[in-house]
């Protein structure tokens, strides 16, 4: 016994680490991981569930363009980035909104929004898929749905929606409604925060590298914006983001600190022209 | 709480070689969980389609491996928007929005649900059909009153999802140059 006493520390260590280095050490972690994602999979469902709620309110507010070949080429060129760059888990959906509003929406649970008014002021399809990235970076970091604040005590961003959507009485379903209308306020009057605006920016650049599009493109869309801004045209746009000369600024320097200016890329500016003529 | 005799207590401490495997013990220990934590840290998943490894952190750089989505790699080193990741035998240089922290998880479908409405009688099949019904009439609270302000469309909505998508395809679309 004196004996055992002696080298106990020794046993345990040598029994914990055998345990440590065991298969089922292993196999412990990736449960742990497994869980974890799990959970992240229930919280898609209602983020969805509640992202549709809002996509029904734009188009509530903005009538839905119903020209096919339009709206195909958008859904083509946003579903090549998100099935490159997007979230995986996601089916996207991109419409088009027939209005002279200059804007573009992105709703939790992957319905993108693009105004004609926006669509007009373009030039090529780089400018077209950047600033799809940028709605689709807003997308892809849960934007909204951090701001809302949904988060609860676990790691799952969307949890807060589950807790308002897992049960189905009428004081849930009406507090669904309330997020839905804090939702669609933040999108036409409130806005996102200025980091969220800019981090989007910057992540839309690198996803317009990343697919070989001329990231130039990107900032040369946003300083053709100023004289609209700056005469009305773009109202919501306004209110919604930071001025054009903060993001302008904010990118050129995310060039320049990763050595970005001597990237080239394609515009595809016929084919872009091409379906955006004909009507 | 375990009590240990002063006799037995000074035998152990003044075990050099005891203290020495101690010590060894707690070494391989620590060395292991550390390495565990940073082994799980530097797993990531690319998480679409046409992922390929460059030699170098270049766009110019040339192109030397395809990786298919959901392929677990090993991050080894970053540099500016650029990732260096290993998988198997190659190694090579990816753009940092290609990878994620989490696996590929399978895709959430709308109109598959929607399907299931016909057979399958669950909680949310019950709630797309609340947000159908809603969609039309509008909430109501017990006094008849609107509770929302905002006019919904769900009628536009669902021509818009029931336009078809081919991942594959839009990507091939994506990668045409003029």
């Amino acid at each position: 016994m004196a004996h055992f006493n002696k080298y106990l520390w020794l046993h345990i260590f040598i029994f914990s680490f055998g345990f440590a280095v065991s298969g089922q050490a292993q196999e412990f972690r990736l449960r742990a991981h497994h869980i974890f994602w799990k959970n992240q999979e229930a919280g898609t469902d209602r983020e969805i569930d509640f992202g549709r709620g809002v996509a029904a309110k734009i188009l509530g507010k903005y009538p839905l363009l119903r020209d096919e070949r339009k709206v195909k080429y958008i859904s083509q060129i946003g579903t090549g980035i998100t099935a490159q760059l997007g979230r995986p888990e996601l089916r996207y959906y991109f419409g088009i909104l027939e209005t002279d509003e200059i804007n573009a929406f992105a709703v939790p649970g992957g319905y993108i929004f693009v105004t004609m008014g926006a669509l007009k002021l373009m030039r090529n399809e780089a400018q077209l898929a950047g600033v799809l990235a940028h709605e689709l970076a807003h997308v892809g970091q849960k934007h909204i749905v951090r701001k809302l604040k949904l988060q609860s005590t676990d790691s799952s961003l969307t949890s807060g929606i589950a807790q308002v959507l897992g049960s189905s009485t009428l004081a849930s379903k009406i507090a669904l409604e309330r997020l839905n209308d804090l939702a669609f306020k933040m999108l036409m009057e409130e806005g996102l925060s200025k980091e969220d605006e800019e981090d989007a920016d910057q992540k839309a650049l690198e996803m317009l590298i990343t697919l070989g599009y001329d990231p130039h493109s990107y900032l040369n869309y946003l300083q053709s914006l100023k004289p609209h801004l700056a005469q009305g045209g773009a109202e919501v746009l306004s209110k919604t983001h930071p001025t054009i000369e903060f993001r302008y600024r904010s990118l050129k320097e995310f060039i320049s600190r990763h050595q970005l200016d001597n990237i080239q890329g394609k515009k595809n500016e016929k084919r872009f022209k091409k379906i955006m003529a004909k009507s | 709480m375990i009590v240990i005799p002063q006799k037995q207590l000074d035998s152990f401490l003044q075990g050099k070689k005891i203290i020495l495997q101690f010590f060894a013990a707690l070494f391989l220990l620590l060395s292991f969980f550390l390495s565990s934590v940073f082994a799980t840290e530097n797993t990531v998943y690319i998480k679409g389609l046409g992922a390929v490894l460059r030699e170098q952190p270049s766009i110019q750089s040339k192109k030397t491996f395809k990786l298919s989505r959901g392929t677990k790699v090993l991050s080894i080193e970053s540099k500016g928007i650029w990732q260096k990741v290993e998988s198997g035998v190659s190694q090579g240089w990816l753009l940092r929005g290609q990878i994620s922290k989490f696996p590929v998880k399978r895709k959430t479908l709308i109109l598959a649900q929607k399907i299931q409405l016909l057979s399958a009688s669950g909680r949310r099949v019950r709630l797309r059909t609340f947000s159908a019904v809603v969609g039309v009439k509008g909430l109501v609270d017990s006094k008849g009153k609107k509770i929302s302000p905002y006019k919904t469309d769900y009628t536009a909505l669902e021509w818009l999802e029931q336009l078809p998508s081919n991942e594959e395809n839009s990507v091939i679309f994506l990668s045409f140059t003029e």
